[in-house]
């Protein structure tokens, strides 16, 4: 990065390349050429952006979300992404890698990488994969009505997915008489869930193996806290972090929220992966991928449970 | 059995004109579009006039201060690959279509294509390559090679107007867009396609008119009233333009199943090279004599029919009397057409020639009058024996011959006929 401030003819060069952007934006590359304001970056990006879309009157970047896809929701084709990726690497000063460009879908992706890039750490751009709940129930193994997945993306080494509590789960009818609350179990299954999609999808490319759908099973977790209820209305989101990934045992921490605000956390969340008949035959079982109903308490707090199926046992597969 | 092919609509960004109307209106004034061109060096002895385009601006590369007249709509996406003579020939191609009344289906269909002329972008080859080299590999344009190459003008027209027929571009020089309409009349009459767009367009800077000026072509009469004057004892040269011309060529019964009104028909056509020199014409014209026999045989036309005839002469000493030449030994012995070089009036449009001439003789034809040779002081002794226009008369031509020569001695002659 330059750490001299820009010549006049630099300055007036970059005024020139940007005469399009808004005066703000313009202002923004100064400062972060000039001052080294590292604030300025999402501003310059969101401005550099802005000015090869067609918004509505008042509409911003600003304001969207990091799942906003550039090409689908933006109208971004490749042409203009090269031409956007030029224009950054003109106002910020830096080369941006082909490779990298390529992998670069959505706001979350150009803001993640330009902050890596400013911050001088190592760019760690991941591609989103995203899904909708058609492309979830090709994945799974779980169907409706017990699937628990509206939609979710894979970001790396994390997960997140949503689900939205209809109200008309057969679950309701007894949990409780006269007041539906959403079962622990549930929200922990949906985790498993979001979990399972992460492992059915990364593992086979990370290791390079073959993992069928229903190869996928719950070991265990090592820390379960549940903070309030969910109820029929209720959208609960879903964040998997994986820290973990030796084969046969995946572990992730994660949380759940609703509306901003925390519903259950968990640490060492443990699936196990590949052909377990052998351990089962053996006497060793394990529950089929990430239901919990045997473990999971009903409501308010999660018992803290360690699956049957040791995890040391399950490494030597 | 030879499909009849028609003329259905004329489009026009020209020095004389932007619009049929208006092109029509200088055609009969013999009302010139030569101005002084400020990005030529204005100093003594060097080009300082061009057939100047109006109504659009080029200020830079930057392709979002480009203007063009506000009745055109040209999408950011469609502009950014565009070179100026790409941009003058979308507008040209929007009044063809409209005059063609074809609708975006016809446009769009397996059976509509376009055959186009133009050398090309030299301004947007020079800086886009300048940049490149200069500033390195990855700050080129990613879009440098289609707003510059030959071809930028089909590829752009082809993504523009969704074309899915025949689309190409041809290189013969300042014969290009002829040959362009020739090989257009030739898919058409042999049932390969219903419509044709014939597009010829050159972009008008001194990237690629001041060139000329190294052999000495370029007129350096500095009076836009008197230059270029082809077929004058005392002209010193062309004078450069830029611009584009739409000729929609297409099937006669496709044209009355639609109930078009048609502008003109088109016999046919011939070509033949000089087998000489690379820039020279042959000085007795022998090539373009071929040419305009071959195309009157090919339309079934004896040389005594032929009322007008539209010069390629752009001017220069050798050009002209090339031509005059060829002249006289097609129509040896009988009746010898009316002359007339529009160029006087528009300038020399290189890529963008043919089609344009094309397209003034069909407007003669369908106006029924000839648009005079202008600015001719004295007629070169040399033309004698041929009636070159110096002044309007009052006769309605039935059938035209069009001409144009490129480099390499490239020789074609268009046959035309009032509908």
């Amino acid at each position: 990065m330059d750490t001299v401030s820009l010549t006049p003819e630099q300055e007036a060069k970059l005024r020139e390349s940007f005469k399009r952007c808004s005066p703000e934006t313009v202002a923004a590359i100064l400062r972060f050429r000039n001052q080294q304001d590292i604030g300025a970056v999402i501003e310059v990006v969101n401005g550099v952006i802005e000015r090869y879309l067609k918004l509505a009157p008042g509409e911003t970047l600003a304001t969207k979300s990091d799942c906003t896809k550039l090409g689908e929701d933006l109208g971004i084709d490749s042409l203009t992404m090269l031409e956007i990726v030029m224009a950054i690497e003109e106002a910020l000063d830096f080369r941006i890698e082909d490779s990298e460009a390529r992998a670069i879908r959505t706001l979350g992706d150009v803001r993640h990488y330009v902050d890596d890039r400013v911050h001088g750490r190592p760019v760690s751009l991941a591609t989103v994969e995203t899904y909708e709940r058609d492309r979830i129930c090709l994945v799974l193994p779980q169907q409706p009505p017990f699937l628990f997945l509206d939609h979710a993306e894979i970001r790396g080494n994390h997960v997140k997915g949503a689900y939205l509590f209809r109200g008309d789960e057969s679950f309701f009818a007894g949990h409780f008489r006269d007041e539906p609350i959403v079962p622990a179990s549930i929200v922990y299954e949906a985790l498993g869930q979001a979990g399972c999609l992460w492992v059915l999808e990364q593992v086979p490319k990370r290791l390079g193996v073959e993992l069928p759908a229903n190869h996928v099973l719950f070991v265990g977790m090592d820390e379960a806290r549940f903070s309030r209820r969910a109820r029929p209305g209720d959208e609960i989101v879903l964040e998997l972090e994986n820290t973990r990934l030796r084969a046969p045992l995946v572990v992730f921490n994660g949380r759940v929220t609703v509306g901003g605000q925390l519903l259950a956390r968990v640490e060492g969340l443990t699936l196990a992966f590949g052909d377990l008949h052998e351990a089962e035959s053996a006497g060793r079982t394990a529950e089929p991928a990430a239901t919990l109903e045997a473990t999971a308490g009903t409501n308010g707090h999660y018992a803290p449970a360690r699956s049957t199926l040791d995890p040391e046992t399950v490494a030597s597969f | 059995m030879k499909k009849r092919v028609v003329i259905t609509g004329l489009g026009f960004i020209t020095s004389i004109g932007n619009s049929r109307a208006a092109v029509l209106d200088s055609l009969r004034r013999a009302r010139s579009g030569i101005e002084i061109f400020p990005d030529l060096p204005q100093e003594p002895a060097s080009p300082r006039v061009a057939g100047t385009v109006k109504g659009f601006t080029f200020p830079g590369m930057a392709f979002d201060d480009w203007t063009w007249p506000a009745e055109y709509t040209i999408e950011r996406n469609d502009l950014r690959s565009m070179a100026p003579h790409v941009v003058y020939a979308y507008c040209a191609m929007v009044q063809a279509i409209a005059q063609a009344g074809l609708r975006p289906e016809q446009v769009s269909h397996p059976r509509t294509g376009a055959m186009c002329a133009s050398g090309g972008s030299m301004w947007m080859i020079y800086e886009h390559l300048h940049k490149m080299m200069r500033e390195g590999i990855h700050k080129c344009y990613p879009l440098a090679l289609p707003a510059a190459i030959p071809g930028t003008l089909n590829s752009n027209l082809a993504a523009a107007f969704h074309l899915k027929g025949a689309v190409l571009g041809f290189a013969s020089a300042c014969a290009s867009s002829a040959h362009a309409l020739g090989y257009a009349y030739d898919l058409i009459s042999q049932d390969r396609q219903d419509v044709s767009f014939v597009v010829g367009a050159e972009d008008c800077t001194v990237y690629n008119i001041l060139p000329f000026a190294g052999v000495r072509a370029l007129s350096v009469v500095s009076d836009p009233e008197k230059t270029p004057a082809p077929f004058d004892a005392k002209r010193d040269g062309f004078v450069g333009t830029g611009g584009a011309a739409v000729v929609v060529l297409e099937a006669l019964e496709s044209a009355q199943a639609r109930g078009a009104s048609i502008v003109a028909e088109v016999l046919g056509w011939g070509e033949a090279a000089d087998g000489h020199n690379v820039m020279a014409p042959e000085p007795d014209g022998e090539g373009l004599a071929r040419a305009m026999t071959s195309a009157l045989e090919q339309s079934g036309v004896t040389p005594g029919e032929v009322d007008y005839l539209n010069a390629h002469a752009t001017g220069t000493g050798a050009g002209d009397l090339s031509e005059i030449r060829a002249i006289r030994r097609v129509f040896a012995g009988g009746r010898v057409p009316f002359v007339s070089s529009t160029k006087a009036l528009t300038g020399h449009g290189l890529c963008l020639a043919g089609a344009m001439e094309a397209a003034f003789t069909a407007l003669a034809l369908q106006e029924g009058f000839m648009p005079v040779s202008a600015k001719i002081n004295q007629l070169d002794p040399a033309c004698a024996g041929v009636p070159v226009l110096t002044k309007p008369v009052d006769a309605a031509p039935q059938v035209a011959l069009s001409n144009s020569s490129g480099f390499g001695g490239a020789n074609v002659s268009l046959v035309l006929r009032k509908w």
